[in-house]
């Protein structure tokens, strides 16, 4: 139930090390710094200097050099696997060889090389946009047989070039009839909608048949100034797109080259990132004329460690703890001790961390999340696929996904789900079914370790589901008054969940004895334990009221809650829904497969492919469902009942590597 | 009489299959569309925001389900069909619809919610599973139906 006790500290050394201590802090990544001036610190010590805010132009300028030419670089790269686009492999190295990319390796002429290609190419491809303008433009006008340019009215003849609709078009012949005789027409083309034209006139007529063009919509042809013909100027272009089209290729080819320096740049960048962190805290840090005050949190496990490190390193140095003020809220750590409660803790951090005085509620949810999780999937085989997936990723990603919580939780769902599958007998759906008749001891031992067919027993199922429900409900409602209990307010944990276990516990009772599961005397006590509760939540709920009236209405009100309870016992049928889904997804897609088996020759083959991409689908679907649903159950049927919540994340001081891990050989 | 038994259970079975595909398909394509515009920005986030767009597809599925279950309770597919009268020929009808139209309907909500938890992961990450999370809510009610569809087909005696 652990939240980790976090200790205030105060960091004295002299300025001259200042930037060193830094640098070690941020390697040992276990101190949250905060601000020096907000603290009592700064209470006491109006003389403090905060620390001045170096300007970091220069490091950022080459850090944003650095960054577009990996931009570059990675879009003229191979494409990626599936697997290393969702976990971006990361760059493993020891101290050593880190030390010595970061002093002996020089980007500048990668980057300006990179800078000079990047920018030919971005010239490059905007002219192929322009051209594939101008041929999109010239397309109609191909048959037009005279250069561009020269179009245009001369001494007598007046030229309109431009489009009209064919509908418009045929208007335009019957009204311009008359006018044929100094009139020449060419459609130079058409398409379904438009007619493109030359219109030659003579100038006496000009202003009638322009009026009576524009009166048609006629649009003018906007086309590009061009010495050459149509024909001439449009082959020019495709041969210029080509061209450049090459040319890009020849740059992108080029390019290649530089990857090679790729993993050196990014070695370069993750170090001038994390530089540039250290530049850009130090406007938190307090100052003196000689000494710098550094202050943070620290969990009160690691403190002795620390401290011995820094001590060890650097001589003029003091750490002093401090008491804060009551308005300095210290920072929420989850530490729970054990391995099978840690990869929980990403459910609470998912949610929002605990405050200072409460639970841990990780290692409270743990064992239902685990339940839950494998009863939406219900399938063994799956279960054995999923924990195989997860147990291959954690050794694969053992340095990059470092200690994830998220890949550890979904393994445990992958146990989870072998056990709740072979308890109600899902295989890969009902394969065991199809199997030939000498495989039957397979399907005896499906049969012995199945406890029930969800499929023929629905009932049992809603009854797993809403009775584990019911237990977390209660369960949930039980942490609260034990919580209220050790504060110490008997009375409030006595009057606030306590009425309600008996009230729900006692309406149980009666129903079952309904049911004929426990005897008339037991049904008897319930009802009048459900009807004492009820009253003592209607007396008790509003005790600081100060009129009757007003403290029972609002105890009614808040005895009408238990429509809420009923549809949080009723939001755990998702369950039984979801794990029921699952089975029944597969018994469809092994009755597809088996339908086409029977095809001939390619029988087996069709077989196996739907067989396989049909139960992925099944298992990628419902693992998402399992999981989300999972956690929404914890967030939004259980935390209720009893979590606070409002704490802030403990985020220590560290670098924030994109590309790279440091690790000591051991750790590799 | 018998053709008409027939088509009645099976007309259920086609609206909880086609309207709850049609909510998932408008689902997912609000949820797409929100997060093609991200990864125009940002493709590295193509894995995370997947989740939220395939998180309406479960609706189709459940549709998928309720229909499968009436062609299951008919025997349509391999052995004897089973003996129908009109009224349960209506019954298995009725007691399909309640998955086709609550999923109809939630599959487009969701896929609003999670376009807004798309937006809200683009600008940070971190929030990406509380925007699953306020999606998966929208869900409850589809398996709500999807829940009232096996109890009542369950139900049925034939």
């Amino acid at each position: 139930m652990a939240i980790a006790g976090m200790r205030k500290i105060q960091i004295l050394v002299h300025r001259d090390v200042q930037e060193r201590v830094m640098k070690r802090i941020q390697e040992i990544e276990r101190l949250q710094i905060t601000d020096v001036k907000e603290s009592v610190t700064a209470e006491h010590h109006p003389d403090l200097v905060s620390g001045i805010e170096v300007s970091d132009e220069g490091p950022e300028r080459r850090l944003s050099r650095i960054e577009s030419t990996l931009d570059f670089l990675s879009s003229v790269q191979e494409k990626k696997g599936f697997l290393s686009g969702l976990i971006p492999p990361k760059i493993i190295l020891s101290p050593e060889q880190y030390q010595s990319i970061v002093e002996e390796y020089d980007e500048d002429t990668t980057v300006s090389r990179c800078r000079e290609l990047d920018q030919e190419r971005t010239e490059l491809v905007s002219a192929v946009t322009k051209l594939e303008g101008i041929i999109e433009q010239l397309r109609p006008w191909l048959a037009l047989d005279c250069p561009l340019v020269g179009i245009g009215s001369t001494e007598h003849v007046a030229i309109f070039l431009g489009t009209l609709t064919l509908e418009a078009l045929g208007d335009f012949s019957e009204k311009s009839s008359e006018m044929t005789e100094q009139m020449v027409v060419e459609t130079v083309s058409q398409d379904r909608e438009k007619a493109y034209l030359l219109i030659c006139v003579h100038k006496e007529i000009s202003p009638q048949v322009s009026e009576l063009l524009k009166r048609l919509g006629f649009e003018k042809a906007g086309l590009p100034e061009l010495s050459g013909k149509p024909q001439d100027e449009y082959e020019q272009a495709l041969k210029q797109i080509d061209e450049n089209l090459q040319r890009i290729h020849e740059i992108e080819d080029h390019s290649k080259e530089y990857l090679k320096d790729r993993q050196n740049l990014q070695i370069l960048h993750d170090h001038l990132y994390g530089q540039l962190q250290c530049a850009r805290i130090e406007a938190k840090l307090g100052q003196t004329e000689k000494a710098c005050v550094i202050e943070g949190w620290i969990p009160q496990s690691e403190l002795r460690t620390f401290e011995a490190t820094l001590k060890k390193e650097f001589d003029h140095l003091a750490i002093i703890p401090l008491d804060p003020s009551a308005r300095e809220i210290p920072p929420i750590a989850l530490e729970n001790s054990q391995t099978f409660v840690r990869p929980f803790e990403v459910v609470t951090e998912l949610y929002g961390m605990p405050n200072s005085r409460e639970y841990d509620p990780s290692p409270l949810l743990a064992p239902f999340f685990f339940v839950f999780f494998g009863l939406c999937i219900t399938d063994a085989a799956y279960g054995v696929i999923i924990t195989l997936l997860f147990l291959y990723l954690m050794r694969r990603f053992k340095v990059t996904l470092g200690r994830a919580k998220l890949v550890g939780l979904l393994f445990f769902g992958g146990i989870s789900t072998i056990l709740m599958g072979a308890m109600t007998g899902g295989w890969f759906g009902d394969l065991a079914s199809y199997l030939p008749p000498w495989l039957d001891g397979v399907r005896r031992m499906r049969l012995s370790l199945m406890l029930f067919d969800p499929m023929e027993q629905v009932l049992v199922f809603i009854g797993i589901a809403v009775v584990l429900g019911f237990t977390q409900i209660c369960y949930g409602l039980g942490i609260r008054m034990v919580r209220t209990i050790r504060e110490g307010n008997l009375v409030d944990a006595f009057c606030g969940p306590f009425p309600w276990l008996t009230l729900l516990n006692g309406l149980v009772f009666f129903g079952l004895s309904k049911g004929d599961v426990f005897s008339p005397f037991v049904g008897g006590l319930g009802k009048w334990v459900a009807i004492l509760s009820a009253l003592a939540i209607v007396l008790l709920t509003d005790r600081s009221s100060s009129s009757w009236f007003a403290r029972i209405a609002w105890g009614v009100y808040g005895l009408y809650g238990i429509t809420s309870y009923v549809g949080d016992v009723l939001s755990y049928l998702r369950l039984f829904a979801l794990g029921l889904a699952t089975g029944i997804i597969a018994m469809v897609v092994n009755l597809l497969a088996d339908m086409l088996r029977g095809a001939p020759y390619v029988g087996w083959l069709l077989f196996a492919i739907i067989f396989v991409m049909g139960h992925m689908f099944n298992i990628l679907i419902n693992g998402l469902g399992a999981f989300v649903h999972t956690l929404r159950l914890q967030y939004v049927e259980f935390f209720p009942k009893f979590f606070e919540g409002g704490g802030r994340p403990y985020q220590p001081f560290r670098k924030e590597a994109r590309y790279t891990i440091i690790a000591e050989k051991g750790q590799r | 009489m018998e053709f008409f038994s027939y088509a009645i259970p099976i007309a259920g079975a086609a609206l909880a299959v086609f309207l709850a595909g049609f909510g998932s398909s408008i689902g997912i394509g609000t949820a797409g569309q929100a997060a093609d515009g991200v990864l125009s920005e940002d493709p590295e986030k193509f894995g995370s925001l997947l989740i939220l767009v395939a998180l309406p597809g479960t609706q189709g599925i459940y549709g998928l389900l309720g229909g499968f279950l009436v062609i299951f309770k008919l025997g349509l597919l391999g052995g004897t069909p089973a003996e129908l009268n009109l009224v349960q020929s209506w019954q298995i009808f009725f007691a399909a619809l309640p998955v086709g139209f609550a999923c109809w309907v939630s599959g487009i909500h969701q896929g609003k919610v999670c376009a807004a938890g798309v937006a809200m992961a683009a600008k940070r990450p971190e929030t990406l599973m509380k925007g699953v999370i306020y999606g998966a809510m929208v869900e409850t009610y589809a398996i709500f139906g999807l829940i009232a569809t096996i109890l009542l087909l369950q139900g049925i005696k034939i």
